[in-house]
This record gives structure tokens, sequence and C-alpha cells, in this order.
């Protein structure tokens, strides 16, 4: 299946990739739950997860099959955004707006468009928190 | 701050004796200011008065500009006046705002908010 590897972003690959995500998440939901301490210690982190990541199955699971990668980036994008629940989920929501935007390109994904992926969500991510102790600074990424 | 007279501590283990406590305004207006800041997508607080139809960020040492605390007979209400980043779920931030408010004021004074009100005051775009 190397023409697949070849191809870019496509919704099936995406529906397959959410999918299998959810599901692992799904499956350690409880283990989540019970290491939620902080900030409230209600224990639901586990379950704010699964509900946001399962906004975006939903969302994939009705999407068209013929949507180009920018398309598919904003469908999944949006999903996340409206469907954030909990700290978490708002926190995952950013992480992922983040992580689309190097896969929104037409053409064929590689390592390094993974790479860039995994930037993009910590600074995207860092981006709405409010340094509170003059000391602490956010990591950069940029160095290789 | 409370007009009770000053207790004599031989007062100590008796069961009818009475202390009371008076957690000043400003002390909850700390607790909750430095509680918001912490939060997920807060990026600050904001003057409950709009200049020039902008809100503009409070500097740390000003964030009680943006809080008011009221006490009055047991309950306790609390306004807050939030600056949120552009392109998160607002009304997520200001439901972990709310969650986080009621549980670390509970948490340090004991005592529940009555009523909690959120007000997002700006969105900020962009870097600073």
């Amino acid at each position: 299946m190397a023409t697949a590897d070849r191809a870019g972003l496509s919704v099936v690959r995406a529906r397959s990739t959410v999918l299998a995500g959810f599901v692992a998440l799904e499956a350690r939901r409880q283990e989540v739950n019970d290491l939620n301490v902080y900030p409230v210690p209600d224990g639901d982190t586990g379950t704010n997860l699964c509900l946001t990541v399962r906004s975006v199955v939903e969302a994939l699971v009705g999407a068209p099959d013929d949507l180009t990668p920018a398309q598919i980036c904003e469908a999944i994008a949006n999903a996340a955004l409206m469907g954030a629940r909990g700290n978490s989920g708002v926190i995952l929501s950013q992480m992922v707006r983040g992580a689309l935007e190097p896969f929104a390109a037409e053409g064929p994904l590689t390592s390094e468009t993974l790479v860039t992926a995994c930037r993009r969500a910590t600074d995207t991510a860092y981006r709405a928190v409010t340094p509170t102790c003059p000391l602490s600074s956010r990591p950069s990424s940029s160095p290789t | 701050m409370s007009d009770a007279p000053e207790n004599e501590p031989s007062t100590e283990g008796d069961p009818e004796a009475t202390a009371l406590v008076v957690i000043a305004d400003h002390v909850i207006a700390d607790i909750v200011g430095w509680t918001v800041l912490e939060c997920y997508g807060v990026v600050g607080m904001a003057s409950p008065n709009l200049v020039r139809g902008v809100a503009s960020l409070l500097s740390r040492d000003r964030l009680h500009q943006g809080i008011k605390v009221r006490q009055r007979e047991g309950r306790l209400h609390i306004e807050l006046f939030i600056v949120v980043e552009y392109g998160l779920n607002a009304a997520e931030v200001a439901g972990n705002v709310r969650s986080q408010v009621l549980y670390a004021v509970e948490q340090v004074t004991g005592r529940p908010v009555t009523d909690l009100r959120i007000h997002i005051q700006g969105v900020r775009v962009g870097d600073r």
C-alpha cells in the first residue's frame, strides 16, 4: 500500500485514525479519571477528554468522503473546539488545532509532518497560558 | 471591620465559646484573582468599565479591580471580569473558571460561594 502513504490526508484515513485514538482513550477513561487531582479534584478528566474526542469522531463520521485536507482539518478543529469539555478538553482542542496545521497542505505525509504537528500543538496550547510566576517560562519548541 | 469584643484566651476548650473569623473582601478577591489567572484560556482580568469600548488588561498588582466581592448575612457574592484568548470555547473556559473559583474559595476560606458571575470582558487576538 505504498500509494496510500504517498497520498495526503483523506477523510477515510482521518476517520480511522481518530476512531482508533478514541477507542484507546475510552478503554483507559477510568484510569485517567483517577489521576485527576488538579485544579479541581472532581475526577472527570478522562470523561471530558473522551467527550471532546467523541465530538471529533462524530464530525468525521458525518463528513462526506471527498473533502480536501484543508476542509478535513477545519472540520476536526471545529469539532474539537465546539465539543471541548472541561479544562482538559479545552487544552486538547488547542493542541488539535495546532497539530492540524501541517496536515492541511496537499501532498504526502512524512515523518517531518508529524514532528511539525507536535511542535505546533505545543505552541498553540501554550499560547493560552498566562504565566503566573515571573520565573516560569514556556518551553521553546523552535530549536531542533 | 468587626465590632466583636476581644476574646479572652481562657475560653479554650469551652464548647459554649464563640470565635468570629472575619475574612476581608480584598483577601477573597486576591484568592479569586490568582485562581483565575491559573485557569487555562484566561489571559487576565479586566476592569468592569470599558475605556472607549475596549477592555484593557489589568496588571498583576491591580487584579482586584476586576473582581467584586460582597459579603452580607453569611452570603458571599463574587463578580469577575476576565479576558479570554481568542479561538477557544469561551463558554467552556468560563465554566472552568467557575468550578476552579468555587473550589479554591471554599478550600481556602471554608465558606461556599453563594453567587458567582463571570463577565467575559474581552478577547485577546494574537500575541500580546
